[in-house]
């Protein structure tokens, strides 16, 4: 394959990948999904009922590999109609985000039913409200994970069926958006009202923020705020694993000789070791910049 | 009709095609490499720094996700490298070695962009709560731990060790797949056939081996240097032990399913 | 997660202080002879092997058989998936620590393994085989993870083989939905070479941990799990069905009797999840109305003597 062709896909699988990060963060956020849904469950057991979307399909990797795969699998059954490439994801995604909200509204259902004791009402214009923006979401992490697919498959040749790309992708996907993207909602939207700097002490597990600027918090204003930060850094990383992971193939491709293979691992081990150093620089910084939360202590701790 | 309705699977299912493999011992070798795949998958869970969900508070040091979905994005990251090396190349050594380094970039953008969420997201160090100074730089950790946490951020002793995490598993991954796809016997360009079938038992593997592993940390770890690491004999054992049997099964699955690759109606 | 999942273990403890005795009995008891394990077990071997059994040869070599029991498959299929999930159910119960689904992946994984080898086999007991090396396969990793590795939940091993052998026995009834048989051959290009083995891996799973991560909380009813379990199985019975009839239609080319007949099965049970779907949605949302402390269209958050 022609390298110039190769970089102007990558360049696209990289949008679509940052476009697929980014919605899939905000998706997780809307629902409360993932790993700060552990604070969400907990707040009415601490008498924080609130009007979140509490909802627990299993963890971002998982559901978000279900998605792709239903949405690979219904687009390829269709394919015998000779309909369009971009139809056929379209298709995919509708079936895709179908089977997303009947489990989202499931889990929604489910969580806040098994709390009874606690006391935490079912709010259905919480539920009628957020279930579109989840749903709109999903709807368009499936359909860039699709493209990405096609993408993948027609041109930098790696010949999978798609439904088997689409669930490595996803499952790839909802790792990122799980690991990057959560950090901002769970640690910082969901606990405002104590001060910024410092890790969540874990006596206020569960005194969650639930009053908004004005009127009472729901999923959509936090999406609001992670669309500031957490959604745009899972976007850059998981265009940014794709990117480097295809890069290494497209540009140094194996085809023209073990040579050239061997020349693209020593450029992962370069970007390795890049990122080694910024990471080194930035923590650091950190510390210079934001300091010790206590001062030394005179006598050195016997290690 | 009733000529017509006759059960056809009594005719179809008409037992194996292939028995035993060609060569045993060739067959042990793979069998043997596919363990040691195992093994390195659950010693890569066992590096890679995972905080569980408090670490997306920011009360544990590691990346804020499960051990298992961690573990498995990123060998899936490997995984498809592997798949794409191998199509283009004849070298198994490039094919696995490559899987590792797709990992490990993977679990290094994870891990920086994680950093960068920590620091300018929150305003926190990075700062483990397990030692005293990092292993590598020898900084001091505790007074940079904030009050009522153990740790947040990935500190650099940290980084490493899910760096050679994401190597080690990405190799692992990498290693299954490319000795499935050898015990077919056939050449580069027929496997490609009976890849949909070794991509999926890589992930099958993949899967119950680093469930093992994180049944064995229970949920958080910080790395190479945390108290838990030393408990890692035991879990190597029962993936060895488990990754032994399946990858019996997962040879015969290959074996038998090597003919269909050189039927001129699949093509 | 974790949080939830302690909270979980306190409410189990409670439970069992109080009805110690009961718990003690009923270990004792053969896991395979419990009502759901039968139940699970043989709805589902039945059901795979009437629509194996009665088929009609193809047409040429190539094309698939003409299976018009297929939806008897499908209750299999949510028979075996409802048995894993009990299973998953009894055993998050005691708290895994890493989340319920990582059980569910396990046994997913080595069900992939097991049903992948028993099809190779390519013989009529294949799903028999299947049922018993997962059984026995789950109960030695059940076996390896409690000992060694120290997890130390009571009827681990049990469980574990219920699960795997659950997963196992759903896996190749997806096999018997699409392609009408367990045949190496038909398997291979319907399934492998499609890719839809991936909708099995991930959509089996799901189904099996889904209903019990969804309902977690010290007020879980099992009746709601069970019946939230038999949505998600339905709604994976209908994509799969969705998917045999596209696999048919491109196969067979003409309208004739041949491809007629060859509708039937797909066509039945794709109305048959349907109706299993809407049933099912609609009894676990009354146990919902009977289960939630209050349902209501809106309002504020309740108020401090609400809560005392």
């Amino acid at each position: 394959m022609d390298p110039l062709i190769g970089m102007g896909v990558l360049a696209l699988i990289g949008a679509a990948a940052a476009v697929a990060g980014y919605t899939e963060d905000l998706e997780s956020v809307v629902g409360s999904q993932s790993n700060p849904n552990s604070q969400v469950q907990l707040a009415p057991q601490m008498k924080y009922p609130h009007r979140l979307f509490n909802k627990a399909i299993s963890g971002e990797p998982l559901s978000n590999g279900l998605a792709a795969v239903v949405g690979a699998v219904v687009a390829s059954s269709f394919s015998f109609t000779g309909l369009s490439t971009l139809t056929l994801i379209v298709i995919g995604s509708l079936a895709a985000m179908l089977i997303h909200m009947i489990l989202s509204t499931t889990s929604f259902f489910g969580r806040i039913a098994s709390q009874s004791r606690f006391k935490q009402p079912i709010y259905m214009d919480v539920f009628k409200d957020n279930l579109p923006v989840i749903a709109a979401y999903a709807f368009m992490t499936t359909a860039c994970v699709l493209i990405i697919c096609t993408l993948m498959t027609s041109f930098l040749e790696i010949l999978l069926p798609i439904p088997l790309l689409a669930f490595i992708l996803g499952i790839t996907v909802g790792s990122i958006g799980s690991s990057v993207g959560d950090i901002q909602y769970g640690a910082e939207r969901l606990y405002q009202n104590l001060e910024f700097g410092s890790g969540i002490n874990a006596a206020y597990s569960g005194n969650i923020v639930r009053k908004a600027e004005s009127g009472i918090r729901s999923g959509i204003d936090n999406s609001w705020f992670s669309s500031k930060f957490g959604g745009p850094t899972t976007g850059l990383a998981f265009a940014g694993v794709l990117f480097m992971t295809s890069w290494i193939t497209v540009l140094f491709n194996p085809e023209w000789g073990n040579a050239v293979g061997w020349l693209g691992f020593i450029a992962g081990i370069l970007f390795i070791a890049a990122t080694i150093f910024i990471n080194r620089k930035l923590e650091t910084s950190a510390r210079r910049n934001f300091g010790p939360y206590r001062e030394e202590e005179k006598t050195e701790i016997v290690e | 009709m009733e000529q017509i309705i006759e059960s056809v699977n009594l005719i179809l299912l008409s037992g194996p095609a292939v028995l035993l493999p060609e060569n045993p011992l060739y067959q042990l070798l793979l069998l043997l490499l596919i363990t040691l795949g195992g093994v390195l998958i659950t010693i890569s869970v066992h590096l890679i720094p995972v905080g569980g969900a408090p670490a997306a508070m920011a009360q544990a040091t590691g990346v804020g996700t499960g051990t298992t979905q961690l573990a498995a994005g990123a060998g899936l990251t490997g995984l498809l490298v592997a798949v794409s090396i191998y199509l283009l190349s004849e070298n198994p050594l490039l094919c696995i070695l490559l899987g590792g380094i797709g990992s490990a970039i993977m679990i290094a953008i994870v891990m920086l962009v994680s950093n960068i969420g920590y620091i300018y997201g929150i305003g926190i160090t990075p700062a483990s709560g397990k030692a005293v100074r990092d292993p590598i730089t020898k900084d001091r950790q505790d007074i940079y731990v904030s009050k009522g946490t153990e740790g947040h951020g990935i500190p650099t002793a940290a980084f490493f060790s899910g760096i050679a995490g994401g190597i080690v598993g990405g190799i692992g991954g990498s290693l299954i797949f490319v000795a499935l796809l050898k015990a077919t016997g056939l050449p580069t360009a027929a496997t490609a056939l009976t890849m949909p079938d070794a991509v999926i038992l890589s992930i099958a593997l993949f899967f119950i081996n680093s469930v093992i592993a994180s049944y064995n940390i229970g949920g958080t770890i910080e790395g190479f240097y945390d108290p838990k690491f030393k408990k890692l004999p035991k879990a190597a054992i029962v993936s060895a032990i488990i990754t032994f049997i399946c990858g019996i099964l997962c040879l015969f699955i290959m074996i038998q399913f090597a003919g269909f690759g050189l039927m001129e109606e699949f093509a | 997660m974790s949080a939830a999942a302690n909270l979980n273990k306190s409410d189990v403890q409670d439970k069992q202080n109080k009805s110690g005795k009961a718990a003690g009995s009923e270990d004792k008891k053969f896991f395979l002879l419990e009502k759901t394990a039968l139940c699970g077990l043989f709805v589902s071997l039945a059901g795979i092997y009437i629509a194996l059994l009665i088929s009609i040869r193809p047409a040429a070599w190539t094309t698939l058989p003409i299976a018009p029991f297929t939806f008897t498959v499908g209750i299999g299929m949510i028979a075996a998936i409802v048995w894993a999930a009990g299973a998953v159910r009894k055993i998050s119960k005691y708290g895994l620590g890493t989340g319920v689904p990582s059980v569910g992946m396990f046994g997913i994984g080595i069900a992939c393994v097991i049903s992948l080898f028993v099809v190779s086999l390519n013989m009529i007991w294949s799903p028999i085989i299947g049922a018993a090396l997962a059984l026995i396969i789950g109960w030695i990793s059940g076996k390896l993870i409690n000992k060694p590795l120290g997890m130390n939940i009571p009827g681990m091993e049990n469980r574990l083989a219920e699960i795997t052998a659950g997963c196992t026995l759903a896996m190749i009834a997806s096999f018997v939905v699409v392609t009408g048989t367990v045949s190496n051959l038909f398997v291979t290009w319907g399934f492998l070479m499609r890719g839809t083995i991936a909708l099995c891996f991930i959509g089996i799973a799901v189904a099996v941990f889904h209903a019990y991560n969804a309902n977690l909380g010290p007020d879980e009813k099992e009746d709601r799990t069970r019946m939230l379990t038999i949505l998600d199985a339905s709604l994976l019975l209908l994509i799969f069905s969705v998917t045999a009839l596209f696999l048919r239609k491109e196969t067979g080319l003409e309208m004739s009797f041949q491809n007629m007949a060859d509708m039937i099965g797909p066509v039945v049970t794709i109305f048959m999840s349907i109706v299993f779907i809407l049933i099912s949605y609609y009894k676990f949302w009354t146990y919902v109305k009977r289960d939630a402390w209050k349902i209501t269209e809106t309002g504020l958050l309740p108020s401090e003597e609400d809560l005392n």
